[in-house]
C-alpha cells in the first residue's frame, strides 16, 4: 500500500483545509497587521504619539537590544544572536516610554527597541521608530 | 511476481534510506566544519546565560531554573575533552549538538520519503539558518534541545512507517520506545518540550494501531517518560549550588519554582489582542532566517506533506504550530531562540516544497525529454539548491564568525594584572558573576584579590583598594537588587571611576573612592592639544601610551572643558577597528561639575586602561577617538587619531 494511499478522502480534505486555515489566517494577520501598525505604513506622527501616551509603537519590534556602539548615520545593537545596525535618517523617531525623545538620547547602554524594515538577509535594519527603554 | 516486486521494492528502498544516512552524514560533517570555524573561544560576550551554563557543567552545578540536569550532564562530559579552554568545550558542546540536529533533520527528511539530495538540502537549509547558526557558536542549552527535539520526530517517524516499509513490529515497537525515552529525557534540556507531548501521543495512538494497542509497550513508554522525569531529582541533590536570585529547590515549593513555576511571568506574556503581533514576530523571524524564496519553498512543501501523507504531516505540523503559538507568547527580549524546534520543521517542509517544484518540473518536461536531458535538468536544479545554501552562508559567515570574541577573557586577564595585591573586586553575585568565578577557577593570576562574590568579603572598615565590576548608575550600584550585591559594600555616596576598559558594555573595572578623587585638573597639561569642538564641549587634548602593557592594556586620557549639558560620548578604535563606546565620565560628568570647582584652564580629566584584542597581532598600531554627534539625521562620529601604540 503506497503512502498516498493509506489515507481517505476526509482525512486529507480536512488536512487540506488546516493547512489552508493555518497559511489564510497567517496571511490575513500579516496584511491587516501592516496596514494597521504605523511603524511599518511610515505614519511617523503615529508613532511619536503612541510613544508619547507612554506605549510603544503597535507590534513587535524588529530588534531588541543594548546599543553598543555608532556609525555614520546608524546605531550599533547587541541582540541575542549578535550585532545589528540600525540605520537612522531624518523621518526616524525616537521615543521614550513615557514621551518625545531625540537622537542624542541615544545614549552607550541603553536598552533600546527597534521598529522598521529588515533589509532581505542579514544587512540590518532601517529604523522607522526607536523606543529607549533603559539606560 | 508479486513477492518479487515486493524484494525489488525493499531494496530499492533500503538503498534510498542508506543514501539518506549518507546524507546526513554529509550535513553533520559540513556543518560541523561551519561551526567550527566561527565557534566563540572561550567566555562569550554575548552574555545571556552562557557563562553561568559553562560552570555549571563544568563543576556538576545547577544553573538557573529549570536546572537542566541532562544539558550539565551531557556538558561535563564535554567539559573533559582536552582541547582549548573550559567555556571552549562547553561552546563545542552546542557546535556538535547543533550539527547533529542537522543530520537528525535529514534523517528524518529521508523518513518522510525525500531524495537523499533534498534529504541533505533539509538538513543544510536548518544548519546555516541565523538564529540556528548564532545558537551553535556560543553555549547554550537551544541546539542540545533542537536536537533531541528533532531525534523524538525522527523516532517517532520511523516508528510508524507504512507497513510497506516496516522491517518488522518488534523493530517499530523499539524505535517508539527510543522516542519515549528520548522525549523524557528531553524534558532536562528545555521544560517547553512537555508541550508536545500530546502531539506525539494522538500521532503515535492514530497512526500506529499495532502501538496503541501494545499494553506492555504502553507501560516501557510511560517507565521511559518518568525515567526522564526522575532526572530532576537532581535538583534537591544539589540544591547547595543553586546561586542568587533563585531559590533552593530542597522544598516542595521550591522545587515546583525551580521547574513547572519557573518564569511564569514571562509565559503568555502578552494580551489577546497582541497575538497578532506576535504571529507577525515570527514570521518576520522566519523570512529573516530562511529568506522569503525558502519561506515560499515551506508554504509550498506544507500544501505537498499534506496531499502525500497526511499522517506526517499532522505530526510535524502539529509540533510547528504548538512550539510556534507558545514561543511566540513568551515575553523575553532573547525570544528568538524559542523558535528553534519550528524552524527544524520549517527547514523539512522547505525540503518538501522543493521536492514539489521537482515534481512540477519534471511532470512538465520530463515526457519531452532524453533520459541524458532529464539528468542535466535534475543537475542544474541540485546545483541551483546548492549555490543558493552556500551564497547565504557565505554571506551569513561574517556575521556569525565569534572566532575573534575574546573580549569577556581579554578584559579578566586585564583586569586582575591591573588591580594591586589585597584589592577586593566586588562583582555581580549569583548568575551574573560567573565569568568572574569561572576565571577564578580555571585561570591564573586571581589568587592576589578578594572576590566578595565567592568568598568571604574584607570588613568594611578595611584600607584595601575596592573595585567594582558591575553595571553602575552615577557611581551607584544599579541596582542592587539584580546584581545581588550588598548596599553596604560601598561607602555612602561613592566615587566610582573606570580604570580598566574592554570591549563591551558589562566590561568595565570601577576604582571606588570614598573621598572625591582628581577628575577636574586645575590645569590642563595633555602630552598632545588638540582643543576640538563636540557639541557644545571642547577636547583639549590627550595623552595615550606608547606601549601596551604585556597584558595588552593601553593608558589614554583625554582632557576636557566642563560645559553645561550632557556629557560628550566617544568611541574608540584600535586598528580601525571600534572597541566601544561610553559617555566621557561614565556617570561622573555632572557630579564633578557640581561638585569640583573647576578653572578657565582646568579641565575634566578621563584616564583608563583600554584593553586590546588578544587576536591583535604585535607590532604598531593606530589608536583612534571617536566624538558621536547627534545631528538631524542621527550620529555622525568624527574620527580623530591619536598616534600608535606598540604591542609587543
Amino acid at each position: 500500500m503506497s503512502e498516498a494511499r493509506r489515507y481517505g478522502r476526509t482525512v486529507r480534505a480536512i488536512t487540506l483545509g488546516a493547512v489552508l486555515l493555518a497559511q489564510g489566517s497567517a496571511l490575513v494577520a500579516r496584511t491587516g497587521f501592516v496596514r494597521a501598525d504605523p511603524a511599518r505604513g511610515g505614519d511617523a506622527a503615529a508613532v511619536l504619539l503612541a510613544g508619547v501616551r507612554g506605549l510603544p509603537p503597535a507590534g513587535p519590534p524588529e530588534i531588541v537590544g543594548t546599543l553598543e556602539g555608532y556609525a555614520d548615520g546608524a546605531i550599533v545593537v547587541l541582540t541575542t544572536v549578535g550585532f545589528r545596525h540600525v540605520r537612522l535618517d531624518a523621518d526616524t523617531v525616537v521615543a521614550r516610554p513615557h514621551g518625545r525623545a531625540v537622537f542624542a538620547d541615544l545614549r552607550p547602554g541603553a536598552v533600546v527597541m527597534v521598529w522598521g524594515r529588515r533589509a532581505l538577509l542579514d544587512g540590518g535594519v532601517r529604523a522607522r521608530a526607536v523606543l529607549v527603554t533603559d539606560s | 511476481m508479486r513477492r518479487t516486486v515486493a524484494q525489488v521494492a525493499g531494496r530499492v528502498w533500503e538503498t534510498a534510506r542508506r543514501g539518506t544516512a549518507v546524507a546526513a552524514l554529509g550535513v553533520a560533517a559540513s556543518s560541523s566544519i561551519l561551526y567550527l570555524c566561527t565557534l566563540t573561544p572561550g567566555l562569550s560576550s554575548l552574555e545571556g546565560d552562557s557563562h553561568e551554563l559553562t560552570v555549571a557543567a563544568a563543576t556538576l552545578g545547577l544553573p538557573h531554573p529549570i536546572g537542566y540536569p541532562l544539558y550539565v550532564w551531557i556538558g561535563f562530559l564535554f567539559t573533559l575533552l582536552p582541547v582549548g579552554e573550559v567555556a571552549y568545550r562547553t561552546n563545542l558542546l552546542s557546535a556538535v549538538s547543533a550539527a547533529g540536529g542537522a543530520g537528525l533533520v535529514a534523517l528524518a527528511a529521508g523518513e518522510i520519503g525525500l531524495p537523499p539530495f533534498l534529504a541533505a538540502f533539509a538538513g543544510l537549509v536548518l544548519a546555516t539558518s541565523t538564529t540556528f547558526w548564532s545558537q551553535a557558536v556560543v553555549t547554550e542549552v537551544y541546539t542540545v534541545n533542537t536536537a533531541a527535539f528533532v531525534l523524538t520526530v525522527w523516532l517517532l517517524l520511523r516508528a510508524t512507517r507504512p507497513p510497506g516499509r516496516s522491517a518488522s513490529v518488534l523493530a517499530a515497537r523499539r524505535f517508539a520506545l527510543a522516542a519515549a525515552i528520548v522525549f523524557g529525557a528531553s524534558l532536562g534540556l528545555h521544560l517547553s518540550n512537555l508541550a508536545f507531548a500530546p502531539v506525539y501521543l494522538s500521532y503515535a495512538a492514530l497512526s500506529a494501531p499495532h502501538l496503541r494497542r501494545d499494553r506492555r509497550l504502553l507501560a516501557l513508554a510511560l517507565a521511559a517518560l518518568a525515567a526522564g522525569a526522575a532526572q530532576f531529582a537532581w535538583l534537591p541533590l544539589r540544591a547547595d549550588f543553586a546561586a542568587f536570585p533563585n531559590p533552593r529547590p530542597d522544598t516542595w515549593s521550591g522545587f515546583y519554582r525551580y521547574t513547572l513555576g519557573a518564569f511564569a511571568e514571562t509565559r503568555f506574556a502578552y494580551p489577546l489582542e497582541a497575538f497578532a503581533g506576535r504571529l507577525v514576530f515570527y514570521q518576520t523571524l522566519a523570512l529573516r532566517d530562511f529568506t522569503p524564496a525558502g519561506a515560499l519553498l515551506a508554504c509550498a512543501g506544507m500544501w505537498r506533506q499534506a496531499w502525500i501523507a497526511p499522517g506526517p504531516f499532522w505530526l510535524l505540523f502539529g509540533v510547528y504550530a504548538v512550539n510556534v503559538l507558545l514561543a511566540a507568547q513568551v515575553g523575553v527580549p532573547d525570544s528568538e531562540v524559542f523558535f528553534l524546534p519550528a524552524h527544524a520543521v520549517f527547514a523539512l517542509f522547505a525540503a518538501v516544497g522543493a521536492d514539489a517544484v521537482r515534481a512540477l518540473a519534471h511532470s512538465a518536461v520530463a515526457d519531452r525529454l532524453t533520459p541524458r536531458r532529464r539528468q542535466v535538468l535534475v543537475a542544474t536544479g541540485a546545483s541551483l539548491l546548492l549555490t543558493a545554501l552556500v551564497s547565504l552562508a557565505a554571506y551569513r559567515f561574517p556575521h556569525l564568525d565569534r572566532r575573534a570574541d575574546t573580549a569577556v577573557g581579554d578584559f579578566l586577564r586585564a583586569m586582575f594584572a591591573a588591580v594591586p595585591a589585597g584589592s577586593e573586586i566586588l562583582a555581580g553575585r549569583g548568575i551574573f558573576g560567573q565569568d568572574v568565578a569561572y576565571w577564578r577557577r580555571w585561570h591564573g593570576g586571581t589568587e592576589h584579590v578578594v572576590l566578595p562574590s565567592i568568598e568571604p568579603a574584607l570588613p568594611a572598615t578595611s584600607p584595601a583598594p575596592r573595585f567594582v565590576k558591575a553595571r553602575l548608575a552615577d557611581s551607584r550600584l544599579d541596582p542592587a537588587a539584580r546584581w545581588g550585591l550588598s548596599e553596604g559594600a560601598l561607602p555612602s555616596q561613592p566615587w566610582a571611576v573606570a580604570c580598566v576598559v574592554g570591549a563591551g558594555r558589562g566590561l568595565v573595572l570601577y576604582r571606588v573612592h570614598a573621598e572625591p578623587p582628581p577628575l577636574v585638573h586645575r590645569a590642563a597639561d595633555p602630552a598632545h592639544r588638540l582643543d576640538v569642538a563636540s557639541g557644545a564641549h571642547r577636547l583639549v587634548g590627550y595623552t595615550v601610551a606608547a606601549t601596551a602593557t604585556a597584558d595588552r592594556r593601553v593608558r589614554l586620557r583625554t582632557y576636557w572643558r566642563l560645559a553645561e549639558g550632557r556629557p560628550p560620548v566617544v568611541m574608540t578604535a584600535i586598528a580601525g577597528t571600534p572597541l566601544e563606546s561610553h559617555e566621557v565620565g561614565r556617570g561622573n560628568w555632572q557630579r564633578a561639575r557640581a561638585e569640583m570647582p573647576a578653572t578657565p584652564e582646568g579641565a575634566f580629566v578621563e584616564e583608563f586602561d583600554l584593553v586590546l584584542p588578544s587576536h591583535l597581532v604585535p607590532g604598531s598600531h593606530r589608536i583612534d577617538l571617536g566624538l558621536v554627534e547627534f545631528g538631524m539625521v542621527g550620529p555622525a562620529i568624527r574620527w580623530i587619531p591619536l598616534g600608535s601604540v606598540t604591542l609587543e
